[in-house]
């Protein structure tokens, strides 16, 4: 009876329990519970959100398109696969996800509307007439690989981010003491002696045998080592190449343009269309419109009070001139429909209902033969350059297969085999600096068992075979072709051990005392006495001004020595003074742009350990 | 077992159950879906905050640009959503603005006010280091050396108290001390950051006694 009783109280709870989990359900959405994490698209999680493979190839895109504007054609295109980008596309969108989760996470958020402000106030986005055009604003988008959801919301991180990046990197400070502290440092001058000891000096008793020469060779073996090499013959083929041998006649040039301008006619209207958008199709909005519409109110005014493009209600719906395609198809056939200065019933597109006006028709103007030519010859040859391309590769994947020797490719194909040279797995010239030629040339079967390698597709309209030619293994260079070499390398080193040798005695007299005029007397040296200078320096070796900024101050008896080479030389320096650079030796301006400097520095140092620190705590998870 | 009960005596036994505890989960089910709602209009009500939040700083970023201090504008953050990032980069940047006045007293009680308001985390890990930087250029040398022994420094930041530490042992007289701890500061450094590894060089190098110094001469030659 009572373990019945509790079996029964325990039902009702639990369906209590349901219910109350059925109510929430339905007032958030099951999904919200049940979502973030393992969908097969994602690259990387951070702290549970995901980063899609979608978000990563936009951003290996992006990046892309900004080497490309930054360097033009330049760029090898191994420098913009796919491989070479991933890495740091992925890196960039991980610290992206870190700060803007942080940013939320701490109280930031940024208003629809000032999203709206933004979009219609870049300057990207404005039509000729120096206004927000809603079909730039699109197309813009859609090229990039956005929809308007998805760049809101990029847009939104990169304002967070920045908010962000402001207020830690933008309030880096230099306080008085530092930049005190700094200057007396970076204006610090130094006065000092030195003597150098120079190659000439020694010349005389540096004299390298053949023994030691060989005895060098033999020892450093792997130093003279010529890496494997191997030359192949090639054929290509390409579009391009291909293009060049083609000839178009004349009259097929006219017929072509004549086609193509009965095809402008057509398409060539171009149509100014305005437009009034209701979202949401609500019955009685549309009604309000249509009402005010046909009672003769001014289209742009009924526009500017009631349309919900936010991008074009000001400009009273006005939408420019649109080309085709743009708009969903609902809309321009409605459109075309229209004459100048109608205005449509409600038309349902993806994006609401509109109200459509044609604003104004214009066909473009006539175009001559002469203008179009070559660009028509171009469009002809590509065509057929690429049927051929498709065909000749059919062929050339079989003919190369089992062919002997590529001349028999030649003649069949007539394409020309060309050679190589030699060239090591680091790459050589012309087609043999391409990354996949190289892998070919050194695979199994093209070096080992000699075979014509697979078509390689080095770009979708230009393919090559490889077949070796020659193969040169892996030797040691003879000693003759180094000896030389070897031997201006052991005169150098000798000339700096003896250099050191004797500059190490001079140094030793300094250090006891003996006055420098008197040392330098002994070895015969000449004495330079150089005085305030600075860390930069131009007039003496770099490593000479860095040696005696690096030696410690003078105290009061003990002088200060050091030696350094600078290239074969040796310099003996006796520092004598040290000035430390003064807030008063700086002009204003000069202060100020220090000043300046550090602030931006220590801003940027700051946060970049900012960012290093919640990347530090975040859990970053890659599948 | 149930079956030996009659459903009057179902019913019986459900009433008392419910007579005991009805009111506990009357309670439970008001609580949960006012707790819902109460929480939504709250949500909703910390965006509306953050998004004013949110435009007061971008005011303050464009007089910060212009060059005005703006103190109003942050107070006015400040007092909106005291314990957002836009109240902390606030008081940062007139912190900042303060320093570039001479006004240490000011920017002092700015970071101070960072560092009581935010959690642990990166935020007050930076307002600390600033904050001893700050009170070392006051020469409250021993408060700022204190400050900078509260805790450990997360790894990416360490270099920086290091240095901190450094200008402070220096200015004490400490030559020995701040060497090891500019030292330190140079090791604990990324790769990547070599103009704060030259300004740290040459503030060991400043400090070189023919003992340290061999090795950084060595260095030179090579």
């Amino acid at each position: 009876m009572l373990q019945s009783l509790r079996d029964n109280t325990k039902g009702v709870v639990a369906g209590i329990l349901i219910g109350l989990l059925v109510i929430i359900f339905a007032l958030s959405g099951a999904e919200a519970l049940f979502t973030g994490g393992g969908s097969p698209n994602t690259v990387v999680t951070v702290n549970g959100e995901d980063i899609t493979e979608q978000e990563v190839s936009r951003q290996v895109n992006m990046e892309r398109r900004q080497l490309l504007s930054r360097f033009g054609d330049s760029v090898p295109d191994e420098f913009l696969s796919d491989e070479r980008l991933r890495p740091a596309a992925i890196d960039t969108l991980i610290q992206r996800s870190v700060l803007v989760q942080e940013a939320r996470s701490k109280g930031m958020a940024i208003s629809p509307e000032t999203l709206d402000s933004m979009i219609v106030a870049t300057e990207e986005f404005r039509g000729p007439d120096g206004r927000f055009d809603a079909n730039r604003y699109q197309q813009l988008l859609r090229s990039a690989g956005f929809t308007p959801s998805t760049y809101r919301r990029a847009l939104e991180e990169e304002m967070l981010i920045n908010q962000l990046a402001n207020g830690i990197s933008g309030s880096g400070f230099v306080t008085p003491a530092e930049l005190e502290h700094l200057i007396a440092l970076s204006y610090q001058t130094r006065d000092f002696q030195y003597v150098t000891l120079n190659a000439e000096r020694v010349a005389d008793e540096v004299s390298i045998t053949d023994e030691e020469i060989i005895e060098y060779y033999e020892n450093n073996q792997a130093e003279f080592t010529q890496e494997e090499q191997v030359a192949v013959d090639y054929v290509e083929l390409s579009v391009e190449r291909l293009m060049d041998d083609i000839d178009i006649p004349e009259s097929e040039l006219r017929a072509q343009f004549k086609q193509n301008m009965a095809a402008a006619e057509r398409e060539g209207v171009q149509r100014r269309a305005a437009h009034i958008l209701i979202e949401d199709g609500d019955e009685e909005r549309l009604e309000t419109v249509a009402s005010r519409l046909a009672a003769g109110e001014d289209f742009a005014e009924v526009a500017r009070e009631t349309s919900d493009d936010f991008g074009t209600r000001n400009q009273g719906g006005d939408l420019g001139f649109i080309e085709q395609g743009e708009f969903p198809e609902a809309f321009e056939d409605r459109l075309a429909a229209l004459s100048v200065g109608e205005v449509s019933e409600p038309v349902e597109t993806e994006y609401g209902v509109h109200f459509i006006k044609l604003m104004d028709e214009r066909r473009s103007d006539p175009v001559q033969f002469e203008d179009q030519r070559d660009e028509i010859a171009r469009q002809l040859k590509r065509v057929q350059a690429e049927n051929q391309f498709v065909t000749m590769m059919t062929r050339l994947s079989e003919v190369s297969f089992n062919a002997e020797d590529l001349a028999e490719v030649e003649e069949e194909l007539g394409l020309p085999v060309q050679n190589t040279g030699l060239f090591g797995r680091s790459g050589g010239e012309g087609i043999a600096a391409n990354r996949q030629v190289i892998q070919a040339a050194f695979s199994e079967e093209v070096l080992e068992h000699g075979n014509p390698s697979d078509v390689l597709e080095l770009s979708p309209s230009r393919v090559v075979v490889v077949k070796k030619t020659d193969r040169q293994e892996a030797f040691v260079r003879p000693l003759d072709d180094v000896r030389e070499q070897i031997a201006t390398y052991l005169e150098e080193e000798e000339t700096r051990r003896l250099l050191t040798e004797r500059g190490e005695q001079v140094e030793e007299a300094l250090q006891r005392g003996e006055p420098v005029d008197a040392v330098a007397e002994r070895w015969n040296l000449d004495v330079q006495e150089v005085q305030g200078i600075s860390r930069d320096e131009a007039d003496l070796p770099r490593q000479l001004v860095n040696h005696a900024f690096a030696m410690p101050r003078p105290t009061t008896d003990e002088p200060v020595v050091g030696g350094v080479h600078v290239g074969l030389d040796y310099h003996v320096v006796v520092l004598a003074n040290v000035d430390p650079g003064t807030l008063e030796a700086l002009s204003a301006e000069e202060r100020d742009a220090m000043a300046q400097n550090l602030r931006r520095m220590f801003g940027q140092q700051d946060y970049a350990a900012y960012q290093d620190m919640l990347q530090e705590r975040a859990d970053i998870r890659r599948r | 077992m149930s079956d030996h009960l009659t459903e009057e005596e179902q019913l019986e036994a459900l009433k008392r159950w419910w007579k005991e505890n009805g009111k506990w989960v009357v309670t439970a089910v008001v609580l949960s879906v006012g707790g819902y709602f109460g929480w939504n209009a709250w949500q909703d009500q910390r965006l509306a905050q953050a998004h004013t939040a949110s435009a007061q700083y971008e005011a303050l970023l464009d007089s910060v640009d212009a060059g005005e201090p703006a103190t109003g504008l942050v107070e006015e953050i400040k007092q909106t959503s005291r314990n957002s990032q836009y109240a902390f980069n606030a008081a940062f940047l007139r912190a900042k603005a303060a320093i570039d006045e001479e006004d240490l007293e000011t920017a002092a009680n700015e970071l101070e006010w960072v560092l009581t308001q935010a959690s642990r985390g990166p935020v007050s890990e930076l307002a600390r280091v600033r904050l001893a930087r700050v009170l070392t250029a006051q020469s409250a040398y021993d408060e700022a050396l204190r400050l900078l022994e509260e805790g450990r420094p997360s790894e990416s930041i360490a270099s920086k108290y290091d240095e901190a530490r450094g200008d402070i042992l220096l200015r004490q007289g400490n030559i020995d001390g701040a060497r090891a701890a500019y030292q330190r500061a140079l090791e604990g450094l990324d790769q990547a950051a070599q103009n704060r590894a030259a300004l740290l060089e040459m503030k060991l190098d400043n400090l070189a006694t023919p003992a340290t110094a061999g090795s950084a001469l060595e260095e030179n030659a090579s």
